[in-house]
């Protein structure tokens, strides 16, 4: 098990680059990733995303360590971008190698789930010269309580 | 004491500000006391009742039962609701 690489910068992610980067071994049978991007739509010219200089980091060593320990995932990247992205760039890139295919998917479904709601990031929606908050969903607390309430 | 607010999220825009210094007579002994005596003293300081926001002491996350004694130049900062990914 390698430690988990953690990528948090305000330049664009080249997903390819990523992957590359993912350390798998020769007991990585499955590997896995989620690449989110920002959706077009409803005027919508740019989406930013916020940070916390400290505590964003931590919250994302937490999760990767987390991911890697209960569903025995071997390598783990987790890349997030913060700053302004236009349309159809990506936001956040996971990918996990594991042994067999359920670890390596749920992982990277359990990062996601719990990323959402649990590291310091905000997220505004610009169109043109003004913005609004986007808010947490009910939808994506519920995802993220999935998995840190039942344990499954 | 002097305790730095710091905040984060769309609270920045109700508060108005990203951070502000204050200065109180005592150190609150929990968060409900400490948003009790900043909530009266800041601009839009009612914000600050959200019951959906976190709050973190010099970069740690406290629950309302687990908040460190508060020192002179401690940063607080009030965090909305996170929205990453």
């Amino acid at each position: 098990m390698s430690p988990p690489d953690i990528i948090l910068t305000g330049e664009r992610l080249e997903i390819g680059a990523l992957n590359a980067r993912l350390k798998t071994g020769a007991d990585s049978g499955a590997v896995s990733t989620f690449t989110g991007y920002v959706r077009g739509g409803d005027a919508l010219t740019a989406l930013e995303l916020l940070h916390h200089p400290v505590m964003t980091r931590a919250a994302l060593e937490r999760i990767a360590g987390t991911v890697m320990t209960r569903f025995g995932v071997g390598a783990l990247l987790i890349a997030h971008r913060y700053g302004r992205m236009p349309v159809a760039e990506p936001i956040v890139h996971i990918a996990a190698a594991a042994p067999h295919r359920r670890a390596a998917l749920d992982g990277v479904s359990f990062a996601i789930d719990v990323l959402k709601t649990q590291a310091p990031f905000w997220k505004r929606e610009w169109r043109g010269d003004t913005y609004d908050w986007i808010e947490p969903t009910p939808d994506d607390h519920a995802k993220a309580a999935h998995w840190l309430e039942t344990g499954s | 004491m002097k305790l730095t607010l710091e905040f984060f999220g769309p609270l920045q825009d109700r508060m108005g500000q990203a951070e502000t210094i204050v200065d109180l007579a005592a150190a609150p002994a929990d968060l409900t006391a400490l948003i009790g005596t900043l909530a009266p003293i800041l601009d839009a300081g009612e914000a600050l009742r959200d019951p959906h926001l976190r709050v973190a002491i010099n970069d740690q996350i406290c629950g309302s039962a687990s908040m460190p004694t508060l020192k002179d130049n401690d940063r607080v900062a009030f965090l909305s609701p996170f929205s990453g990914g």
